[in-house]
């Protein structure tokens, strides 16, 4: 199968900057992949050379099956790349109504397919009553989706989301994430999901490729990364993460949480790496459980954190149910369940 | 994020002509002044008249400058900041003294008190004439500046006054500073102010110089002069604009209004009753009385014939530079590379040009170049395009910047050429600053004197150069039908101007 995006050794520099070092990776068609790196890592940069703002220096981007930049040249231009956008905050047109936002990159605008098409878009986000509302009207939940219906009108190899509800708050960010993957799930595009948020990243895609410091560090689905993650930046990336030294010996690690089994084979002194909600109060303690003072209690409603101070003045992060956060000041046992990770 | 791209064949082959167009004049100016040779040329420079001529240019260019600065501040305050009821008509009367030509106001001042001439009577006619050019960007700035500020200098102890001084006043700096910038170039550049109010100052000298036809290379060498010191005020302005500080963080819309104390009111509203008053009262009740003792002898049909030649050559003009200040306006404010660097700079200096240095060199082009358009609509036209574009450019190129590049990146993406792209989301986002300065170049080209003197067809009259021809001989009764005629046909691009100007920071 052909992929729909794929990109071989994209490198761009800014004067003598190296912004993009070495991209690759390949998005399959009918997925949705997210792009998961923190702000200022070229993530931006990235999508703007693959719809064809930006000319790369090296490597090559093939969308379809076509190549459309390769080695320094810009091959295909943005209009013709078949690549759709969705930018932050949606960026509609404010001078068009969103029937005629979403009709805007169509060939013969006033033909019948033209107006069917949009309205079947409209209705595939949800918003076939605000066709003749002007954008300024909407929420900012619904001008993402609308942005999306004309991401999506031209039938676009791929659409590429450009963290699309960093402008919105919480408690809406959830549910338009919701509608906006629901969308893309029943039109069948192809995507690539621009975002900083992991949690985001996790829950919708299908993919996941973790861009840190200029390039891809690693992509896989989003258990893979969670569980195995390749380096221990991805790992205290993806997810939160607890450190501890420890001395590997091979299939286990010893360190202040005890002898911890690992998920790869590792020999030698190695950061320790578990995740909160791996580490639990032990109700039946032994003479060798781990023990510490709990230092910071936070509550979040359905659950909470501790933080412990070990005797050797590591600090552990447990997540626990919200019913058994024990109180400041208190002295606790723990415990580890599963397997802990372990780099050089 | 800088953009890089080569732009396209058909926005750079229009602003390459504009570069040209620009530059024209300048070849011209170096050429004349230089035909006596080099030593002819310095020793003009170094005359004592020169200096004279130099340091009462000097004199008169920052006596206005420093009253605009602080008349056009106080109104747009009250405009903007003020709870005054009815403040979009005051904002509107205020800016009314653009409809009114210098020369026109000058004429009507020195009728009233003939003492008022020279150098007093000159800075009090080029105050209430240009203070809108700094009242307009301060008032659509101060609509924009964050005023949570203001409140949170109260909060911290500071007087509403102090308040007002301490924050409010530094944050319109930039606006301030460009306003006074181009009150500069047009005291500087004034030629019918002057001219009624009988202060020589280098416009007036240059005009004379090339009126005795005797003088060409000293008429050319005194204008060289009058560019470089517009080239310095304009880097000057540089060097001291500060930068615009932006709120942090997006927050919610509040009213900018405040209920200012009586004690800031009331001597604002002095401020701004006198700049009404002064600025279009005395020229307006003139004209009307004019009009009403001299009606016997009005040629009616004539007056009628002059306003659809003023209209028509202000119709053309304004189209003329908003097809080349378009171009240049989005090269400017998209593109970067060399040709954009050297538009930008032609277009930099054609503002330091005066429109009577404009006249002298397009004379020069015609007679040398273009013979069959000598003296022929098509020149004046072009002439009144070089001192108008970099307003208009201006104008558009800031309208243009504060559309967002995301939205041309998104049309591209869906499939639609860039010059498509041109057409169907820069320009519709552009048009009120479009609008405007298509509003400033009517509005100049009707208003314009020198250029439109010395370049107009012998047969044609418009306004401008009939309410000119009439004043000089002081015939008032002739004056007042073309006066009236034109501060009506100016207030409506005027009304519009003001208009734009302050609401596009609303959004």
């Amino acid at each position: 199968m052909t992929a729909a995006l794929e990109l071989v050794g994209v490198t761009h520099r800014f004067g003598e900057t190296t912004v993009l070092d070495d991209v690759s990776f390949v998005v399959e068609p009918g997925t949705i992949t997210a792009l998961l790196g923190p702000s200022g890592v070229g993530k931006t940069t990235l999508l703007r050379v693959i719809c064809g703002f930006e000319t790369p220096q090296g490597g090559r981007i093939v969308v379809g099956g076509r190549d459309v930049a390769r080695d320094g040249v810009s091959l295909v231009a943005a209009e013709h790349r078949g690549i759709g956008l969705v930018p932050q905050e949606g960026a509609l047109f404010p001078h068009l109504s969103v029937a005629n936002n979403v009709s805007f990159g169509l060939k013969q605008r006033r033909s019948r397919e033209s107006r069917e098409r949009t309205s079947h878009l409209l209705d595939l986000v949800g918003l076939a009553q605000c066709a003749d509302q002007r954008p300024e009207e909407l929420s900012g939940g619904m001008q993402q989706r609308v942005a999306l219906a004309r991401a999506l009108a031209p039938n676009p190899s791929v659409v590429l989301l450009d963290e699309p509800f960093a402008s919105l708050d919480a408690a809406l960010r959830m549910s338009v994430r919701a509608e906006i993957v629901e969308a893309l799930r029943r039109s069948g595009a192809t995507a690539l999901w621009v975002t900083h948020d992991q949690q985001e990243a996790l829950s919708c895609a299908d993919h996941v490729a973790v861009m840190l410091d200029r390039r891809i560090v690693q992509r896989g689905a989003p258990v893979e990364l969670y569980r195995s993650p390749a380096t221990q930046a991805v790992a205290e990336f993806v997810g939160e993460a607890v450190q501890l030294r420890g001395r590997a010996s091979g299939t286990t690690v010893a360190c202040a949480m005890g002898e911890l089994p690992l998920a790869q084979q590792v020999v030698g002194e190695v950061t320790v790496i578990v995740r909160p909600e791996q580490i639990e109060l032990d109700d039946a303690p032994t003479a060798t459980s781990p023990r510490g003072r709990v230092i910071a209690s936070r509550f979040y409603g359905h659950d909470g954190e501790i933080d412990v101070r070990l005797p050797n003045d590591e600090i552990v992060i447990a997540r626990l149910h919200a019913r058994l956060l024990p109180t400041v000041g208190a002295d606790v046992a723990l415990r580890v369940t599963g397997q802990a990770l372990a780099f050089a | 994020m800088t953009r890089l791209l080569r732009a396209p064949v058909a926005i750079a082959a229009p602003a390459l002509l504009a570069a040209v167009v620009a530059i024209v004049p300048l070849i011209y100016l170096f050429d004349a002044s230089l035909s006596r040779g080099v030593d002819a040329a310095v020793r003009e420079v170094i005359v004592s008249r020169t200096t004279i001529l130099l340091i009462r240019t000097l004199l008169l260019t920052l006596v206005v400058t420093a009253a605009c600065a602080i008349v056009g501040t106080i109104n747009a305050w009250l405009v903007v900041r003020s709870s005054l009821p009815l403040r979009p008509v005051w904002l509107i009367l205020l800016a009314m003294p653009l409809a009114i030509p210098s020369y026109l106001s000058a004429f009507a001042w020195v009728s009233w008190i003939p003492t008022m001439s020279g150098f007093l009577g000159a800075s009090v006619v080029l105050t209430l004439a240009s203070y809108p050019y700094v009242m307009l960007p301060v008032a659509a700035m101060l609509r924009g500046a964050d005023p949570m500020l203001e409140d949170v200098a109260r909060s911290l102890g500071v007087s509403a006054q102090s308040a007002l001084v301490r924050v409010t006043l530094r944050q319109v700096a930039p606006a301030i500073w460009a306003g006074s910038l181009l009150v500069a170039l047009y005291v500087v550049s004034d030629f019918g102010a002057v001219a009624a109010m009988r202060l020589e100052t280098f416009t007036w000298v240059i005009y004379g110089a090339y009126r005795a036809g005797f003088n060409p290379a000293r008429a050319a060498t005194l204008a060289l002069m009058l560019v470089a010191l517009a080239l310095l005020l304009i880097l000057l302005e540089r060097r001291f604009r500060t930068r615009v500080t932006q709120r942090i963080g997006a927050g919610t819309a509040r009213s900018s209004v405040r209920r200012a104390p009586f004690t800031l009111v009331a001597p604002a509203l002095i401020v701004a009753l006198t700049s009404i008053g002064f600025g279009i009262g005395v020229p307006l009740v003139s004209s009307i009385s004019w009009t009403r003792n001299g009606t016997a002898i009005t040629d009616w049909s004539a007056v009628l014939e002059t306003i659809m030649s003023s209209f028509w050559i202000g119709f053309l003009t304004g189209l003329a530079t908003l097809l080349l200040a378009l171009p240049v306006g989005i090269l400017l404010a998209r593109f970067k590379g060399h040709l954009a660097n050297v538009t930008e700079g032609a277009v930099f200096v054609t503002h330091s040009l005066p429109g009577i240095v404009v006249a002298l060199s397009v004379v020069y082009l015609g007679i040398n170049l273009v013979r069959p358009l000598y003296q022929q609509v098509p020149l004046l036209v072009f002439g009144q395009v070089i001192i108008f574009l970099p307003l208009v450019v201006g104008a558009v190129r800031t309208s243009i910047e504060q559309s967002r590049v995301a939205l041309e990146d998104v049309s591209r993406s869906l499939g639609v050429s860039r010059m498509a792209t041109v057409f169907r989301v820069t320009i519709p986002l552009a048009t009120p600053g479009i609008a405007a300065g298509g509003a400033l170049a009517v509005l100049g080209a009707m208003k314009e004197l020198p250029t439109t003197l010395i370049l107009r067809p012998t047969s044609v009259e418009t306004l401008a150069t009939s309410i000119w021809k009439y004043s000089v001989v002081s015939d008032f009764g002739a004056v007042g039908p073309y006066a009236v005629a034109l501060m009506f046909l100016a207030a409506l691009p005027t009304a519009l101007l003001s208009h734009v100007a302050v609401a596009k920071v609303a959004r």
